[in-house]
């Protein structure tokens, strides 16, 4: 079961990539310990995304909101907009 | 209410047209546009990247928060998206409303929660290179 990680602007490009599908158990995991898990397999430490918000499923979310299996999770650097 | 992304040049007259109305006596609008220097520095070209379906999402709350507050009428929204000039119109903003005074009061509502919670990020283009701009971030309930 798995949730769709995307990244925009300065992350995307400190990534590499734009998008990642992660594992994640039917339980599922607080967006602190999934982005930890993120960070560690892109070989970037989780304090590069500290400044980060997240949304999941078109909605910000606080770090403690549990993913679950099909969410879309999207770490948003800050914006710009205007 | 009129929500959209623009890979084409912005055209403001659709989103006059798009909130006039018989009972509304004002139809105010923001036009931001693409200055040609940041922070002491002289910028030749911007480019602006949305996350589109968060994008249609969290404008719609923002303006339905304004509807809430303020009797307005209508409001349309345009994003204009890719790389734009200087003196290119990046966001049109229109609110039409029975009177100026709410109006005014909405709009600007609209342009500050937009400016801090909608998923748009701008990248400055220098003689010297690029750099991505940090403006705002998000909104406090989530931080």
């Amino acid at each position: 079961m798995k949730v769709t990680v995307l990244f925009f602007a300065m992350l995307q490009e400190k990534l590499k990539r734009s998008e990642m599908s992660v594992e994640v158990s039917e339980g599922g995991e607080s967006l602190q310990q999934l982005t930890a898990r993120v960070m560690a397999s892109c070989g970037v430490e989780a304090t590069e995304v500290g400044h980060c918000l997240f949304a999941v499923n078109w909605e910000y979310v606080p770090s403690h909101h549990i993913v679950r299996p099909g969410d879309e999770v999207a770490l948003i650097p800050p914006v710009a907009g205007g | 209410m009129l929500i959209k992304i623009c890979p084409e040049p912005i055209r403001s007259d659709d989103a006059l047209e798009a909130v006039r109305h018989p009972a509304c006596g004002a139809i105010v609008s923001f036009e931001g546009v693409v200055r040609d220097h940041h922070q002491g520095r002289t910028v030749l070209a911007l480019e602006y990247h949305v996350y589109e379906k968060f994008f249609f999402a969290e404008t719609k709350r923002i303006l339905d928060e304004m509807h809430s507050r303020w009797p307005v009428k209508a409001v349309a929204l345009l994003q204009r998206v890719g790389c734009l000039q200087v003196g290119d119109t990046g966001l049109f903003i229109a609110v039409s409303s029975p009177h100026r005074a709410e109006g005014l009061a909405a709009l600007s509502y609209a342009i500050e929660e937009f400016k801090h919670r909608a998923p748009v990020w701008k990248r400055e283009h220098y003689a010297t290179g690029t750099e991505w701009v940090v403006c705002h971030h998000g909104p406090n309930a989530a931080v």
